[in-house]
């Protein structure tokens, strides 16, 4: 969790990662910090992410981002 | 570095496209593509989006009106790229602040035959309180549309107003949706339709979508209070957050959200036209 935090904080250091839980229902995680955060994943973890997964239920929180890293990571 | 020319293919199904996300968007792939699914779905659905290819790079192309809009997929910069070149193409490279222009993306393009169209600031603004009705603007009168007569003003007013390539033009369902929704706040000037603006409320952000005002009414502050009343309604509806795109270029226009509190939200586009023939 620690490394995500990082990531997510090196690329939108504004946000408050660690109490949002609504990142992109609230408008405040948009379409290109969500690619952004993809690539930087791809990078670190050697993850894909299929196309449908590029939503709310995964990307609203880190909590849920985290799910689907570790999901994805187990392939 | 050459353009070959390509048959485009078109994405009828999920599957296809994850196949070519997965072959084309690797570790390090220089891309401008920013869909998420929802998106995605919208234009395989209305068989809009497809893509040219070669052995390493890509170009996912989604048509609009009579030009495609590009979205590319670089591994190797040196290999050769695919494109169409029946109409024009248009495509925006975003980036965080001047600081992390992708200098080297656009002089690639631009040796491509691509030329720097349009840049775009993004705005943002927190605002919590009604704003004062200071200086109105006599004989103005504001209203959400809501005619057949002003919804073709307004069709009309922001295809002779806004950038064709890049100006987001609204198809007839969004016009219908926006007049629906009370999204389109239209300034009457003696009597006779003189501007518009048109929101939308994505996941609780209001986003500014188009504003416009008629060239003969132009200079009176209209605009001002188009956007004070944007801001005004929706802050007594509760919400706070509201955006924007602007043009650089356009002082006036930055000046005046300034005015009102938005400032520059980190992020920027920059768009680069071929016209093809």
């Amino acid at each position: 969790m620690e490394r995500l935090y990082e990531i997510l904080e090196g690329i939108r250091p504004d946000v408050d990662f660690k109490s949002e839980k609504k990142l992109m229902d609230e408008g405040i995680l948009d379409s290109f910090d969500v690619v952004s955060i993809i690539s930087e994943f791809n990078d670190e973890f050697g993850i894909e992410i299929r196309v449908n997964e590029l939503g709310p239920s995964n990307f609203n929180s880190v909590e849920a981002m985290n799910t689907m890293v570790e999901r994805l990571s187990k392939k | 570095m050459i353009l070959k020319q390509g048959a485009m293919e078109y994405f009828d199904n999920l599957d296809g496209l994850n196949d070519f996300i997965q072959t084309y968007f690797r570790k390090g792939t220089a891309t401008n593509n920013y869909f998420l699914a929802d998106s995605y779905l919208k234009h395989i659905e209305n068989k809009k989006l497809g893509y040219v290819a070669t052995q390493e790079n890509a170009v996912m192309l989604l048509e609009k009106h009579d030009f495609y809009q590009l979205y590319y997929f670089i591994n190797n910069f040196a290999a050769d790229l695919p494109i169409l070149d029946d109409r024009p193409v248009v495509m925006e490279i975003i980036y965080r602040g001047e600081k992390n222009k992708p200098i080297t993306i656009i002089n690639y393009w631009a040796s491509l035959g691509f030329k720097l169209h349009l840049t775009r600031d993004n705005m943002i603004a927190n605002i919590e309180k009604h704003l004062e009705d200071s200086n109105p603007v006599y004989e103005l009168n504001l209203k959400y549309a809501e005619t057949r007569t002003e919804l073709l003003y307004i069709e009309n007013l922001l295809a002779t107003t806004l950038d064709k390539y890049t100006g987001d033009l609204l198809t007839t369902d969004d016009l219908n949706r926006f007049l629906e929704n009370r999204n389109f706040i239209c300034a009457t000037y003696k009597g006779e339709l003189a501007g518009v603006l048109q929101f939308e409320i994505k996941n609780k952000v209001i986003w500014l979508g188009h504003i416009a005002v008629d060239e003969h009414f132009r200079g009176k502050g209209i605009a001002k209070e188009l956007v004070k009343k944007y801001i005004a309604d929706n802050c007594s509806e509760g919400y706070t957050r509201f955006q924007l795109w602007v043009i650089q270029e356009n002082v006036g226009a930055l000046n005046l959200y300034r005015k009102f509190g938005f400032v520059y939200g980190g992020k920027t586009t920059t768009s680069m036209l071929k016209m093809n023939s």
